[in-house]
């Protein structure tokens, strides 16, 4: 079984990246106003829905493949549910049951086409968005669908003091851990990891990766999905962009959190880890004086950065 | 990257299907049209082309619902394309129509300045444009049909000003995305009308792409910068981004503050109800998509219109809620 190499380095390859995040941390903290509970938990709070997606990417990731559908699938299933709801009477649960569904279904075509017909996974996956977004058009017949609020309790939050502990930031926990415990202490998980790192050696070795490779676009389907019930929780509303763009802040925090676009390395932990460092470089950005204009450029720069330093860092280990 | 892949997929299978349809249509040159519409039982029904933004948008799946209803009543045949977000989808698109012998074109633009061409080459078959809700720089349209954006940020100012009163105050903006055409032309007429009122001061301007999620983002950011009371009101370019903004500042205490969205939707109007949001600007895009047909269908008819049809923006706000429906 090929487990990835250099599993256990020293700590000097995680340098470079401890160094970059520690000063990204150190300007948060330099941030007024951004080191108190109450927009720490806030920051959290609005990173969980993308962090949701980017545990599915990140799967998607270690096995190998790669998944552009996601915005679009969180778009048709935040569709289902809101169609459900207003249209058809739906109560709140066959409306989530309808929406995992529809994510889980587009999982598993685009995991049909890439490990069974080998279709390359970035054009199956972009031509699975152009369905995808044409389907929810027709779901919601061009319409936008507001004030959805059956979700809304997912979104609700506690406060403890002066920090907000919400229901989205408990779905990411959860949603951590199964996905931490799934890829790294099940022998599903393991072999998704060798088939990402050499699938040729894997499937020698008898695991069967194509079976691999189709549940873990399932798993980055139903993610999409859960996310399309988050955006409705947090703002009740579902038109035909709905989650635009989402697959690239999903595939960004991968990359910033170390999660390799080769396959075989990286972690779900390290996605959340890079989400939550995206949204506190953007939260950092609305907080100080630097005008609106620059943080487009600044959030391309960070994650350049982070993938140039991660490169670096790995330069050594083929040697 | 995705989208202008894509556009390029789009543009290439585009372009094979509209040299072939101007070799099959065209063969017999301009005058083949009308004469085969002749034909086919006394001229039963002009046929009108419109080519829209994109389909993705509820505001122009409004306009072409508007359309589609207003052809039933006058019996005309329509086809509506979609320009799919890209300047060159909708020049393509409406080559293809040209070719296909529409008797009128609506147009709405998604760039002002990038839609010249499209004018240009209707203009040089001789088929009249009707420019809806955006206008074009260049070219001959018959009529503008629409309210322009920039009046549409003239409409949120004079709210705004209402709204506060003659103390004023500080007022924090939430912008679309960054250079689109709403957003740089809503904003110019909101500038306009508030740079001659000195006792507001815009304190602080964000974009958030017209999105809720963004408008999150940049709000939750505002109530860690300024205190509550301080900040007299928020103005927002669009209601999606209006109401979250609304959400956030109701959630941490802001009670005082007033939000100003902006395009009428049926999620405003709720909140206009509710007195979360204080006011919106109304664009009725079902009636804007009618009335342009109406205006191509009597151009064709030899009936042009004698000057811009310009559609009312009213605010609506709790007073006059119940007279107006919204917009999508």
């Amino acid at each position: 079984m090929e487990r990835p190499k250099g599993w256990h380095p020293g700590l000097l390859r995680w340098l470079p990246v401890v160094l970059l995040a520690g000063a990204v941390m150190w300007g948060v903290w330099r941030t007024p106003g951004f080191l108190t509970a109450r927009h720490v938990s806030g920051v959290v709070h609005l990173a969980s829905l993308v962090g949701v997606l980017a545990v599915g990417q990140s799967v998607v990731l270690i096995g190998g493949g790669f998944d552009l559908s996601q915005g679009a699938t969180l778009g048709l299933s935040a569709a289902v549910a809101a169609v459900g709801l207003r249209d058809l009477g739906w109560g709140p649960v066959a409306a989530a049951v309808a929406a995992l569904g529809c994510g889980g279904l587009v999982g598993v075509v685009n995991g049909v086409f890439v490990a069974y017909v080998r279709a390359n996974a970035f054009v199956t996956t972009l031509s699975m968005t152009l369905i995808v977004r044409g389907l929810t058009f027709l779901v919601l017949g061009g319409r936008e669908l507001g004030g959805l609020r059956a979700f809304e309790p997912l979104a609700a939050s506690l406060r403890v003091g002066e920090m907000r502990l919400s229901g989205l930031m408990a779905i990411l926990g959860v949603v951590a851990i199964v996905g931490w415990v799934g890829m790294r202490c099940t022998v599903w998980g393991q072999h998704l990891y060798a088939t990402g790192g050499n699938a040729e050696a894997a499937r020698l070795a008898g695991v069967r990766t194509e079976r691999l490779r189709l549940a873990s676009f399932a798993v980055s389907g139903l993610a999409a999905a859960l996310g399309g019930l988050l955006w409705l929780a947090s703002f009740y509303t579902a038109n035909a962009r709905t989650g635009e763009g989402y697959e690239l802040l999903s595939i960004a925090a991968c990359v910033v959190g170390g999660v390799s676009l080769q396959g075989g390395r990286g972690s779900v932990l390290g996605a959340i880890g890079g989400c939550l460092l995206l949204q506190a470089v953007g939260a950092m950005i609305n907080l100080t004086e630097l005008p609106g204009e620059y943080a487009t450029l600044t959030n391309g720069l960070v994650i350049l950065v982070f993938a140039a330093v991660d490169a670096l860092a790995r330069r050594g280990e083929r040697r | 990257m995705r989208n202008e892949r894509t556009g390029r997929t789009g543009l290439g299978a585009g372009m094979i299907v509209a040299v072939v349809a101007m070799v099959v249509a065209g063969c017999g040159g301009p005058d083949a049209n009308p004469g085969a519409a002749g034909d086919s039982a006394t001229e039963r029904a002009i046929r009108i082309g419109a080519v829209l933004p994109t389909f993705g948008h509820p505001f122009f799946a409004a306009q072409k619902r508007g359309m589609e209803t207003a052809a039933r009543e006058l019996g005309v045949d329509l086809e509506v394309r979609d320009g799919k977000d890209d300047d060159r989808i909708q020049l393509e698109q409406v080559e293809a129509l040209l070719s296909r012998g529409v008797a009128a074109l609506v147009f709405c633009p998604r760039n002002q300045d990038a839609a010249v061409r499209a004018v240009e080459v209707a203009n040089q078959e001789r088929v009249p444009v009707v420019a809806l809700n955006r206008r074009v720089n260049g070219g001959e349209v018959v009529a503008y049909v629409g309210a322009d954006d920039r009046e549409a940020g003239r409409a949120q100012a004079k709210a705004l000003l209402e709204a506060v009163g003659p103390e004023g105050g500080k007022v924090l903006y939430l912008l679309g995305t960054q250079g689109s055409s709403p957003q740089v032309e809503r904003m110019a007429g909101f500038r306009e009308v508030i740079e001659g009122c000195p006792e507001i001061t815009i304190v602080d301007a964000r974009f958030a792409d017209f999105r809720a999620d963004q408008a999150k983002a940049v709000m939750m950011a505002w109530v860690q910068r300024y205190a509550p009371g301080e900040i007299r009101a928020i103005v927002a370019q669009n209601d999606e981004m209006a109401l979250s903004a609304a959400e956030v500042a109701r959630d941490e205490g802001w009670s005082e503050v007033v939000v100003i969205g902006c395009d009428g939707t049926e999620g405003a109007f709720a909140a206009v109800r509710s007195g979360l949001l204080r006011a919106t600007v109304l664009q009725d895009a079902a009636d804007q998509g009618a009335k342009a047909l109406r205006v191509a269908v009597d151009t064709v008819k030899g009936n042009p219109p004698t000057g811009d049809v310009l559609t009312p923006l009213p605010v609506i706000d709790q007073a006059n809620v119940d007279q107006y429906r919204p917009s999508y």
